[in-house]
């Protein structure tokens, strides 16, 4: 019996996130060519990778029409790697991208694989959040013992329970803008964007469409609330759940929850031997992956247990991790995981984040993992952490050590 | 007719209403399906009865599958089926109209409509899937989910007006071997396909206001819903066979037989004998019955068996105000419980003044009655006497929205450790079957039967339970509950 391998990040690359609407700027852009312009690149780098890839494993939250029939194989083959690399999907929702990185962890660990290439891909301005349907939309009995509302509802729910008024929400939209932007600024994201050009090498797109100048808590104020409408109807079905609750406070907008968004990337993940073959500098190391799950309803509280769970494995406390990378898909989930985790905002998210930056969904995870992989080094951190909410109440995390 | 087309079959004897499935039918048609010479049939659909005969109708069971089945087989027969509308149809007679190939009425003006709801009944020969085909899914919705009825007039597409011998010759003339819309088009490209991204949220908004309306123990409404939710997605026969797979789950539900034993037999029976039941007299047919059940009740001082009932529903609430509980969560469990308001949304809308008066008005005041005393003098004392101040235990704005009042929870010290929804749902519940034992021991109500109609017709109690009494068998454990609330709480849950 072979003992667990060390499992390494080689290298991460992604596309700039596009606006996920008819007018972003990667909307012509297809998920195939997407995914396909990040393993040039890798291949570009790392020669040897088209030949001892093991497998390709993409997470994406909506497979269907463009984003489906399996675009892990598709990618392979349309990219020029060996006909001999087979492709396999994955899918939890928006943390799909950190499930294929955590799928090809344990791959890995276990010997049965060297070196997989995983991450993610979704294109929002092409399908729908949900689009491809499932139970929670179409299941009476289901709906009734889940009691599921819209997303942004929930995020609403999390603030009305906890207290978060729109101040505490607005200072996370805003130091979210602020710090991509400084993050930009700065430079920090040039090792690991990728430019996306079109068929005819005519650039489409170098930065993350959304980002903004100036930005400011007292900016955000002037915005309307996104899901007043979508709780005149939800509302009074929250009390199935949650009949404690006498009037959810909407209090998320655009501007303090995550950007919809188009994206796509990848990470090389392999084990020391095969890195030592064919050359490839490791730049992090992977030491623990973890699930979890919450009530559906409020849908995303889940990280914190997601990162205790993967913590307790790594046999780390909160105490030890340097950074953090949890998703802001709306600000009450990274308010919801500080209070619980006790992990101050200074060390989460220190590029900035989706509410910045936009939420393509099934990519978020691998965006994640390369952003802390990269702010691990800049910073000279031990270890790091990205956690991520899903839908249906679930979270995820992974734990990563510098080498 | 008869000279208009050969081979026809007139069927005209629906004196009894709600029951046109006979044997002697079934074989006719089948033997007219079967015959080379039948060029067209005629079904002559007479009106029901406003208030159907449920017990008549279940009767029929066996023939239920015979009729899916030959409904069916008629329409992929290739020979002309017509329907002639009579009359106003209700539940069978318009199972069977739509089955059909073609309609004709007299008039505009008739009515259809499936009332089934109310009894917890749910369409048996198909119409869960062939109306939302012919209709729309909308359509479909408020007819099957809400009750509401449509007159011919507006069902234009599909029945013609009107019915002269010379326009169904024309027809058949015209359709010499029709087909039925649904076996022309595939299910994925039907406007009516449930997992196109437009039905998915149309069925979502059926599914939020069916909610408001029904908990999720009423299995009838849940069971057409998921007909069209799962049928819509599949074919024809797929569907007919799905509606008859939710059909026995519904005819086998409690919440039906007790729609069934308290809403059509007791109240017939009620009605029969002329027994004085609040709301009884306007809540004939199923149209008086429907405006009855939507009626949002208050604490009155006319009726003594649903003044004492609610009173004691009512106190048992302010007894938990007066504990730290949330207001919201009394009501908000109530209403998830069936309750058609919460009781302290109740007790606003009938008065706190007038709650107060009748508590001090009580013979022998008990620990309870002065405890609930005191909580209602606290909004009194300050003038919040409820709906009709726009203050009371909640603030109410001009259109009625209700919201917090903000000093509340220092009245009445918000308990940190707010009670399970369980135990909210067994005190309310319970509280008010105890009350009802005591009022039929007093001979305050007739007889426990009675007791449950009085429940659902004067306060809306929810149907689906049975009425106040039969929850002490709608509920597992009732006297175990009852024990343990006792023993928590007080004498008060004492049995009778």
């Amino acid at each position: 019996m072979n003992s667990l391998a060390d499992v390494y990040v080689y290298d991460a690359v992604r596309t700039p996130r596009g606006r996920g609407k008819a007018a972003g700027k990667l909307h012509t852009q297809t998920p195939l060519s997407l995914v396909t312009g990040l393993l040039k690149e890798l291949k570009q780098r790392h020669p040897g990778i088209a030949q001892s890839t093991d497998e390709i494993i993409l997470g994406c939250c909506e497979q269907f029409n463009d984003q489906g029939g399996n675009l892990a194989r598709s990618a392979a083959l349309n990219s020029g790697f060996d006909v001999t690399i087979p492709g396999l999907m994955v899918s939890r929702f928006c943390g799909s991208g950190l499930d294929a990185i955590n799928a090809a962890t344990a791959k890995i660990m276990a010997n049965q694989a060297d070196l997989i290439i995983a991450g993610g891909i979704e294109m929002l301005s092409l399908v729908k959040i949900f689009g491809s349907g499932g139970p929670m939309g179409s299941d009476i009995s289901f709906k009734d013992s889940v009691v599921q509302v819209p997303q942004g509802v929930s995020a609403d729910l999390i603030a009305t329970l906890q207290g978060y008024t729109r101040e505490d929400v607005d200072d996370i939209g805003a130091a979210s803008q602020q710090r991509a932007h400084a993050a930009w600024q700065q430079g920090w994201f040039s090792k690991s964007v990728i430019p996306v050009r079109s068929e005819t090498g005519t650039l489409v797109l170098d930065k993350d469409e959304l980002v903004r100048d100036n930005v400011t808590r007292d900016s955000l104020g002037k915005l309307q609330p996104s899901f007043e409408k979508a709780g005149l109807n939800y509302d009074p079905f929250l009390r199935y759940k949650y009949p404690q609750v006498s009037k959810v406070r909407h209090v998320h907008h655009p501007g303090n929850s995550s950007g919809i968004a188009d994206g796509a990337a990848v990470v090389i993940v392999g084990n020391r031997r095969i890195g030592q073959e064919l050359g490839l500098e490791p730049r992090a190391q992977i030491i623990a992956t973890a699930s979890a799950a919450d009530d559906p309803c409020i849908m995303l509280t889940a990280p914190a247990a997601a990162t205790r769970k993967a913590l307790d494995r790594a046999k780390l406390s909160v105490a030890d991790i340097n950074l953090f990378e949890v998703n802001e898909a709306f600000a009450s989930v990274v308010l919801y995981f500080m209070e619980k985790t006790k992990v101050p905002f200074e060390m989460i998210n220190v590029a900035g984040g989706a509410i910045a930056m936009g939420h393509p969904v099934g990519a978020t995870g691998a965006i994640l993992t390369g952003t802390i992989v990269d702010e691990m080094i800049r910073l000279d951190a031990e270890f790091g952490l990205v956690t991520m909410c899903t839908g249906l109440g679930m979270g995820v995390a992974t734990v990563l050590k510098r080498v | 007719m008869s000279n208009a087309v050969p081979a026809q079959i007139a069927y005209s004897h629906f004196s009894v209403a709600g029951q046109p499935l006979t044997e002697q039918l079934a074989h006719a048609l089948e033997t007219a399906i079967a015959k080379d010479e039948t060029k067209a049939i005629i079904l002559e659909l007479e009106p029901d009865r406003a208030d159907f005969d449920v017990d008549q109708v279940l009767a029929q069971k066996q023939l239920f599958e015979r009729f899916r089945i030959l409904l069916r087989r008629s329409e992929v027969s290739g020979k002309p089926i017509v329907g002639l509308i009579r009359g106003p149809l209700q539940w069978l007679q318009l199972e069977i109209a739509l089955a059909c190939h073609a309609r004709f009425a007299p008039s505009g003006s008739i009515q259809l409509a499936f009332p089934g709801l109310i009894y917890g009944l749910m369409p048996v020969l198909g119409t869960t899937q062939r109306l939302p085909r012919l209709v729309g899914i909308s359509v479909a919705a408020r007819m099957l989910l809400k009750g509401d009825r449509i007159t011919v007039a507006d069902a234009a597409s599909w029945i013609s007006v009107p019915d002269t011998e010379s326009a169904v010759a024309d027809w058949i003339q015209r359709h010499p071997q029709p087909k039925q819309p649904w076996d022309t088009e595939t299910t994925e490209t039907s406007p009516t396909y449930s997992q196109s991204a437009v039905n998915r949220y149309l069925l979502e908004n059926v599914y939020l206001s069916l909610r408001y309306r029904f908990t999720p123990d009423e299995i009838a409404p849940t069971a057409i819903l998921r007909c069209f939710q799962d049928g819509l997605e599949r074919s024809i026969d797929a569907g007919i066979r799905l509606e008859a797979e939710q059909w026995a789950v519904v005819k086998g539900s409690r919440s039906t037989r007790n729609r069934i034993e308290t809403l059509y037999r007791t109240r017939m029976r009620a009605l029969a004998e002329g027994v004085e039941v609040t709301g009884l007299d306007q809540a004939t047919g199923t149209d008086g019955l429907a405006r009855v059940l939507e009626t949002i009740p208050v604490v009155t001082k006319g009726d003594p068996f649903k003044t004492h009932v609610t009173a004691a529903y009512v106190q048992e609430a302010i007894l938990m105000l007066g504990e730290g509980t949330s207001p919201w969560l009394i009501d908000n469990v109530a209403l998830n419980s069936g309750m058609i308001i919460g009781p302290l949304a109740m007790a606003d809308l009938s008065g706190l003044d007038q709650l107060l008066e009748q508590t001090l008005d009580t013979p022998e005041l008990g620990t309870e009655a002065r405890e609930a005393i005191r909580i209602l003098s606290e909004f009194t004392n300050r003038s919040r006497l409820g709906r009709k101040t726009n203050a009371g235990i909640y603030e109410y704005d001009a259109k009625g929205n209700q919201s917090d009042w903000a000093e509340l929870s220092q009245i009445f010290m918000r308990s940190p450790n707010q009670p399970p929804a369980k135990e909210i749902e067994q005190r309310l519940f319970a509280i008010q079957a105890i009350e009802a034992l005591r009022c039929v021991k007093e001979g305050i109500v007739k007889d426990s039967s009675i007791a449950d109609l009085a429940s659902v017709l004067g306060w809306n109690y929810p149907a689906g339970k049975g009425g106040v009494l039969a929850y002490t068998e709608y509920v597992d454990g009732f006297p175990d509950i009852c024990a343990n609330l006792r023993k928590k709480l007080g004498e008060r849950f004492a049995l009778p």
